[in-house]
């Protein structure tokens, strides 16, 4: 918590335009009325109000969504290299914006950018097809969870790349849009996902017990009492409810949903009481932080934040492959 | 096996796709009753015990928990009455024991409510049961693999069940921990009235800490009872097609199986056991109320009389004999005795008449029928690969005649043999011990006109009802064509299953 706010203060004041962290606090408790009007120029306030902090707002909103998620699935699949994007989130996802951005369609519809709209609806799209073909009967194994999770991304991203070489001038939006960013944050955007990510949050806190029963094997939970498909199904409509909104928002970031949840289980350990909540926090700090960053690095133009989360998630990824490696060696 | 038991099986038949795993199970757990479950490896123990769990649903019949079938029961509900305890689970590393035990507490809790201090109590006694309240703190990566069996026990325990399902307790488990872990079990069930099911592989732990035991093989129940009643050397040849001795425990006065190597290389005084520390085996005939193992297992031989007993057990291999009588040698008949027998013809001129008239055999004495094969040798010597594994399991496979061949300088001395062996086929069918009768190359015979057709069909229709006889040879006669119930024709060995025996529901036994 402690980490989170810190960082908030920080980003704030990063950019191209130096404000202080004070002048920051002082700005925002103006506008929310308890603070008196200080004496900071209305340029800083602009630059702050509309568009610093919803870039803020939503990068902490998007961080927190896709850690909590991988968390859920972490503890759904009992892998630990499971990611948010795992069963189909991501790749529906860029299908349905590079969809928005190939097909003559409006820029927005509800005051909503249709890229963002289309993202989401592919997002969840992919996923809904991706349980129906897992199902075995009466049940979801996670393995073919898991195997048609990748056969659905997998020709997903097939359909995204033809409709990439087809549509030639529109590549570096497109390319633009899968590095994943904030740049064009608005509060538009955190007034979208923020309830959705919101509710998804609340139902996976809900559900930290039943998690913890996931980790002795399904059928082990099942003989405890726990009604294991019906608890399945609803962490993985929360969990990609979540993604699917944090995707549509940022395009597919990297590494956040993988490393956030592993980073609290050193620490916190692997129980979902403290893990689910913890992620959440550190998945925000994490993403505001990594997108401070790269706004703020020397360059021509921005560097993509999902550049940022990937050059920090790779080596921590490459590190516990090591650790997993001994660990079943030793 | 009263029908007031808590757990009960009816019935009960499950398989995956189309190979059937249970046929038919039936059985009942009582509670303050230890009820083991044996039989053989893929006998179909551990779905039985899946089943009762309720874990998975049978295809057919019920699995009843309080007269109540578990199919319409909630998952949480049964977890308050029915704990299973796996014989090995992934505990996930990081959490302590505790922690782990007081997941056995999940089906009493509210869904978002934490636990209570009733909760804390129930998690708390648990541990104690289980012998595993001084482990409780220590993280389960520190804990060896007895030690994780008593937390598992102890998280089923927390269920607060009243019925609990044991997969294995005593596997991978040295005798000190295998003993504890049973003793665990049995007080459980006799002190606190719990029911108590468990799979069990050891025989002689299964008849000394098991009040009740029930034989599966190949997917039914082939005995049920006391140990006592249960465990003979007919059942042990039968299901597990092994010729051991069983004999009392001189303590308890449970039967206990005497394992030995087929080999069967002579023991000595010296690879044997010391004199002083043998077992007057003579003694066990004091029953069980008899003194405690370990003070009978401290009696020396001498102090008993220099005993010949002991003597007897420990020279039993030297001649390959059997020291103890079984009380009954044959196996008890199962179920569909009272069915009219069949009577079955392999003909053809393909390969694999006699073999599949011997799978046939085989598979009926694993099932505990009596059966005898009566062959008309073609060749001097009939010791091929199926007749010597059948012999080997302990059935009757009867040469007839010098060999049989079809050019033979001596006619007439082979119709005389070939009478002799009929006669001898006519008293195994007529004497009625015998439930199938293989009559294998009878046809041979025909052929030459050393046996008349009437004669034989004449002893196969006053049979005794309930046999089954197997005819086979090459060109059976029309007459007994028309008489069988089953006729396969054999053409090509290579393509047994297009044209030669098919697996037929209906030839059942």
């Amino acid at each position: 918590m402690l980490v989170l706010v810190s960082v908030l203060l920080g980003a704030t004041a990063i950019g191209e335009t130096a404000i202080a962290p004070l002048d920051a606090v002082r700005i925002v408790g103006a506008r929310l009325g308890l603070l008196e009007t200080g004496t900071s120029p209305r340029a800083y306030e602009a630059i702050l109000l509309d568009i610093r902090l919803p870039r803020i707002v939503l990068a902490g909103v998007v961080g927190g969504a896709l850690a909590v998620a991988g968390a859920a699935f972490q503890g759904v699949f009992r892998n630990p290299l499971a990611e948010p994007t795992l069963v189909g989130p991501a790749a529906g996802a860029a299908l349905g914006a590079v969809l928005a951005f190939v097909l003559p369609l409006p820029a927005s519809w509800l005051g909503v950018g249709l890229v963002q709209l289309m993202a989401f609806g592919g997002g969840l799209a992919a996923a809904a097809v991706v349980w129906p073909l897992a199902r075995v009967g009466a049940v979801t194994p996670v393995t073919s969870l898991l195997l048609a999770g990748v056969a659905v991304s997998t020709l997903a991203s097939a359909v995204t790349t033809v409709l990439m070489y087809l549509h030639g001038d529109q590549l570096l939006a497109i390319y633009g849009w899968l590095l994943g960013g904030f740049n064009v944050a608005s509060w538009n955007q955190v007034r979208l996902v923020a309830p959705l990510v919101a509710l998804a949050g609340v139902a996976l806190l809900l559900a930290v017990r039943p998690l913890d029963l996931l980790q002795l094997g399904e059928e082990e939970a099942a003989m405890l009492g726990l009604d294991v498909e019906r608890v399945k199904l609803g962490l993985m409509i929360a969990a990609t409810l979540a993604t699917a909104a944090a995707v549509s928002a940022a395009g597919p970031i990297a590494f956040v949903g993988l490393i956030v949840p592993h980073a609290v289980r050193i620490v916190a350990g692997p129980g979902h009481r403290r893990l689910v909540p913890l992620s959440g926090l550190l998945g925000a700090a994490f993403l505001v932080a990594a997108d401070a960053l790269a706004r703020s690095l020397p360059g021509p133009s921005e560097v993509p934040v999902g550049v940022v989360t990937a050059a920090v998630g790779a080596p921590f990824f490459l590190l516990l492959l090591r650790r997993q490696k001994r660990g079943t060696a030793g | 096996m009263s029908g007031t038991s808590v757990l009960m099986l009816e019935h009960v038949c499950f398989g995956y796709g189309d190979w059937p795993i249970l046929t038919g199970v039936s059985f009942g757990v009582d509670a303050g009753r230890v009820v083991g479950l044996v039989g053989p490896n893929g006998a179909g123990k551990s779905t039985a015990l899946r089943l009762a769990s309720g874990l998975v649903r049978p295809r057919s019949g019920a699995v009843r928990f309080d007269d109540r079938d578990l199919q319409t029961v909630p998952r949480r509900e049964i977890a308050r009455a029915i704990a299973l305890v796996p014989q090995e689970a992934a505990l996930p590393a990081g959490f302590t024991g505790r922690e782990t035990v007081a997941m056995g507490r999940t089906p009493h809790l509210g869904l978002f409510a934490g636990p209570k201090a009733v909760d804390r109590a129930a998690e708390q006694r648990a541990l104690d049961l289980a012998a595993a309240a001084a482990i409780a703190d220590r993280p389960i990566e520190s804990l060896s693999g007895g030690e994780r069996r008593r937390l598992l026990l102890a998280r089923a325990l927390a269920q607060q069940p009243q019925a609990l399902l044991l997969d294995e307790p005593a596997a991978h488990l040295d005798l000190g921990h295998a003993l504890a872990a049973l003793d665990t079990a049995a007080r459980l069930a006799h002190d606190d009235g719990l029911a108590v099911l468990a799979v069990l592989h050891d025989l002689n732990l299964a008849s000394e800490f098991c009040d009740e035991l029930v034989v599966l093989a190949d997917g039914r129940v082939v005995a049920a009872g006391t140990p006592a009643e249960v465990l003979r050397a007919g059942l042990l040849r039968s299901v597990y097609g092994v010729d051991l001795p069983v004999v009392p425990h001189p303590a308890s006065g449970r039967p206990m199986v005497l394992v030995r190597s087929r080999n069967g290389r002579p023991t000595t005084a010296t690879d044997g056991l010391r004199e002083e520390d043998r077992v007057a085996v003579g003694e066990a005939d004091r029953g069980p109320d008899a003194q405690s193992t370990p003070e009978a297992a401290a009696v020396p031989a001498e102090a008993t009389e220099p005993s010949s007993a002991a003597g007897d057990t420990g020279s039993e291999g030297s001649n390959g004999e059997q020291v103890v009588q079984e009380a009954a040698p044959t196996p008890a008949r199962p179920t569909g005795s009272g069915r009219r027998g069949l009577v079955i013809v392999n003909t053809g001129h393909g390969k694999g008449k006699t073999t599949a008239a011997l799978g046939v055999t085989m598979r009926a004495w694993g099932q505990g029928f009596r059966p005898i094969v009566l062959q008309f040798v073609k060749a001097k010597s009939g010791n091929w690969g199926e007749v010597r594994a059948a012999r080997r399991m302990g059935i009757e496979v009867i040469p007839l005649g010098a060999g049989f061949t079809w050019t033979s300088k001596d006619l007439e001395k082979d119709k005389a043999l070939a009478r002799d062996g009929w006669d001898r086929c006519k008293a195994a069918i007529l004497g009625g011990e015998y439930d199938l009768v293989v009559l294998d190359e009878l046809t041979y015979c025909f052929h030459f006109g050393w046996l008349d057709l009437e004669e034989v069909l004449d002893t196969l229709r006053n049979r005794p009802a309930g046999q089954h006889v197997i005819v086979t040879g090459r060109d059976a006669p029309a007459e007994l064509i028309d008489f069988a119930d089953l006729v396969s024709e054999v053409r090509e060995m290579k393509h047994p299953f297009k044209l030669g025996i098919k697996a037929e529901k209906g030839i059942e036994f």
